[in-house]
């Protein structure tokens, strides 16, 4: 905070008649007679003087007596008024040391002299004691201004300097806490440019432990610090969530609620977050005060349009988390951008706009290089003239997830002092179920285990799947083979929807255990529902055949694939009552 | 011409009494010798072969005599420097025998002012 430089030296407003003050004058005449008048004078004013007899003499006394005003005799000996004056306009360097000439010289060319040579003014003989009095006055009153403003200039180039300093050190605190994460993915091209070293726009990317890669593009209000300042606890929170587990439900709702409590009012994030879940080829947006999105689906631009205000604005209980689950294929590509970019003016001052930037992308719809065209076309247009505001755009181009080429951060070293051994039961019921995801909060239990956080990916991956077949499938009673009719993926979030809505009674009971055998341990999972249970044997039939056939997992529907996926990661999976009930065990080493 | 002008300008000098008070008198003194000096000054620039220094040291005697109100003599002063200006030696040592004359001329009449 700047506080400290405003305390005690607010910017004087110049008071209007400064109280009479003892100034010192320099008088440098040459007639002694002439000097004991204007001493006469200075005194009967209240003022010092310091007396010299010549240009040479006036020049040393400056230096020794620091005089306020200079009053000097054009015609000396030795060195001249002109000359005098022009040393001592030299040696006063910025400080506004008014020099006055006396001089008996009245013709115009002398008079000019006088003040071509740095002189203010000039006091003709006779010295009338009323006139340079008054010229005394006048040029305090200058020189007090003077001073005004260069103490003010002063005060505001070292707030500068402490500004910028500031904004150094911000700026790398900045950096490291809002960094890119893992943007550099290869599915992933980027524009980020700000419009002043601090950028209004975010763009982070993370990992969650499952491998579904998270991606925030925020804009706040305005620029440079002001709009920065709220990316750090943006970032902190995306990236610290994601890297939990969290839905993007659960993080939306956090980063708003964050965001309502420290962003003033009338500031806020437009945003747009995104999933990108490369098991189930979906994409997973919330979008609130962004321009829309695209995704290209084959040669189809679908637009996702923002259905949310923006971030901070809502307090918790009005604000929707609500999100849309979207097909995304192989290849597909998906495009979201802040609005610098249709904001972006030419010279005439018109916007690039949204429908030149559709019929762009409709015209290039399969190109390869579509990133880099629209990144042109945009700055061909805006020409000469600057961009106005932080331009910022993404493109996401699903593939699968080894092929993304992230370099997972290194783990920390395991503490040692984890818990080794122990169970744990956990039982979430009725309306909870809907509104509460636990599994963050059970994968923050079980990689307390020394060792264990190496393989958090494998068990968010087992939790994950065991409870949302538990919720899914269970509680809610919908069949997974609702997602392979044509447009059974949108019905069936539709369905499950209603069904989350209208839940009140039900229950997923959870008991978990660990114990180690010192190379690693064994995880014990064991997930029982209210549902009403499966046939879990004809399924399991069908894994087995699929599996032996040599067909590939991707090639299999939705509704094999939670369990086919259980079943490679883990070392046993058993059923047990109708169906209701699914233990399995993790085996893990190292 | 210089006869236009009165010896002494009875303004001013009211003025500088008011002004020096008691000082008056070392005001008086000093500019008397100090006046002599110059116009030791004036006289050995005849010497000189530069008109110019005669128009200088004019205009120093002219500068302060005009403070102290000796406006005749302030006068002359001003002809010797314009002489000066011009490099017209003709008649600078008339205007400077005037000048002397008026110099001994009000010194008495200053002196009688203590």
């Amino acid at each position: 905070m700047l506080t400290s430089h405003t305390d005690d030296q607010t910017l004087e407003s110049g008071s209007p008649e400064p109280q009479p003050l003892s100034l010192t004058l320099l008088i440098a005449d040459d007639s002694s007679s002439d000097r004991l008048i204007l001493k006469a004078i200075v005194q009967a004013q209240g003022h010092r003087f310091i007396e010299a007899i010549d240009g040479e003499d006036a020049v040393a006394k400056f230096v020794q007596g620091k005089p306020d005003i200079v009053l000097l005799d054009a015609i000396m000996p030795r060195l001249d008024g002109f000359e005098a004056a022009r040393q001592i306009k030299q040696l006063a360097g910025e400080d506004n040391v008014p020099i006055i000439f006396l001089t008996a010289l009245n013709d115009a060319e002398s008079l000019a002299k006088c003040v071509s040579v740095g002189g203010d003014d000039f006091l003709s003989k006779p010295y009338n004691p009323i006139i340079l009095q008054a010229k005394i006055k006048a040029f305090d009153r200058m020189r007090r201004m003077h001073k005004t403003l260069q103490r003010q200039r002063d005060q505001i180039s070292e707030s500068n300097k402490q500004l910028l300093r500031e904004q150094y050190v911000a700026k790398s605190v900045f950096d490291n806490v809002a960094h890119r994460g893992c943007l550099e993915a290869r599915n992933i091209r980027y524009l980020i440019s700000p419009l002043s070293i601090f950028n209004g726009d975010v763009l982070l990317a993370c990992q969650k432990p499952s491998g579904d890669l998270h991606i925030l593009l925020g804009d706040f209000t305005g620029h440079g610090l002001s709009a920065a300042i709220g990316a750090m606890p943006l970032a902190e929170l995306f990236y610290g969530m994601t890297a939990k587990g969290y839905s993007l439900r659960n993080i939306v709702s956090e980063l708003n609620q964050k965001l309502t409590f420290i962003l003033p009012d009338g500031f806020f994030c437009c945003a747009c977050l995104l999933a990108l879940k490369f098991e189930l080829n979906e994409i997973e947006t919330w979008m609130g005060g962004l321009p829309d999105s695209f995704l290209l689906r084959g040669d189809q631009l679908l637009r996702v349009k923002s259905n949310h205000l923006p971030l901070g604005i809502l307090k918790t209980e009005s604000f929707d988390p609500s999100t849309y689950l979207l097909e995304m294929n192989r290849g597909d590509r998906f495009y979201m951008w802040s609005d610098g970019i249709v904001e972006t003016t030419n010279s005439d001052g018109s916007f690039y706009g949204d429908e030149r930037l559709a019929a762009l992308v409709s015209q290039h719809i399969s190109a390869d290089d579509l990133f880099a065209r629209i990144k042109q076309d945009v700055l061909d247009f805006s020409g000469d003239s600057k961009p106005t505001d932080d331009l910022t755009m993404l493109e996401l181009t699903m593939m699968s997830e080894q092929e993304l080429g992230i370099t997972k951060p290194a783990q920390a070293l395991a503490t040692r002092r984890g818990p080794k051994r122990w169970e744990l039961t956990y039982r979430l019921q009725d309306d909870s179920l809907a509104n509460f995801d636990p599994v963050p909060l059970l994968l923050q239990m079980i990689v307390e285990v020394p060792g264990l956080r190496r393989h958090s990916g494998q068990v968010f991956t087992i939790i994950s799947e065991l409870y949302n077949n538990a919720l899914d499938h269970g509680v809610l009673g919908l069949e997974s083979a609702l997602k392979s009719s044509p447009d059974g993926f949108a019905r069936y979030y539709q369905v499950r929807e209603e069904r989350c809505q209208q839940l009140c009674e039900g229950y997923i009971h959870i008991h978990i255990t660990h114990a180690d055998d010192g190379k690693g341990g064994l995880l014990r999972l064991r997930f029982e529902d209210s549902g009403a249970g499966f046939d879990y044997q004809a399924k399991l039939a069908a894994i087995d055949a699929v599996t032996s056939a040599g067909v590939s997992a991707a090639a299999n529907n939705y509704s094999g694939r939670g369990l086919s996926l259980l079943k490679n990661l883990c070392t046993r999976m058993e059923f047990e009552g109708v169906g209701n009930i699914i233990e399995v065990d993790f085996e893990w080493c190292g | 011409m210089s006869a236009d002008f009165p010896h002494v300008d009875d303004d001013i000098i009211a003025e500088l009494q008011d002004l020096m008070a008691g000082d008056f008198e070392v005001l008086v003194s000093t500019f008397i010798s100090d006046s002599t000096t110059r116009l030791q000054e004036i006289k050995q620039t005849l010497e000189s072969s530069d008109p110019a220094d005669f128009g200088k040291a004019c205009h120093s005697l002219k500068g302060s005599a005009t403070n102290v109100g000796v406006v005749r003599m302030a006068e002359l002063c001003r002809q010797g420097e314009l002489k000066g200006r011009q490099a017209d030696w003709q008649g600078v040592t008339d205007i400077l025998e005037e000048i002397e004359t008026e110099f001994e001329l009000i010194a008495e009449l200053l002196q009688s002012k203590v």
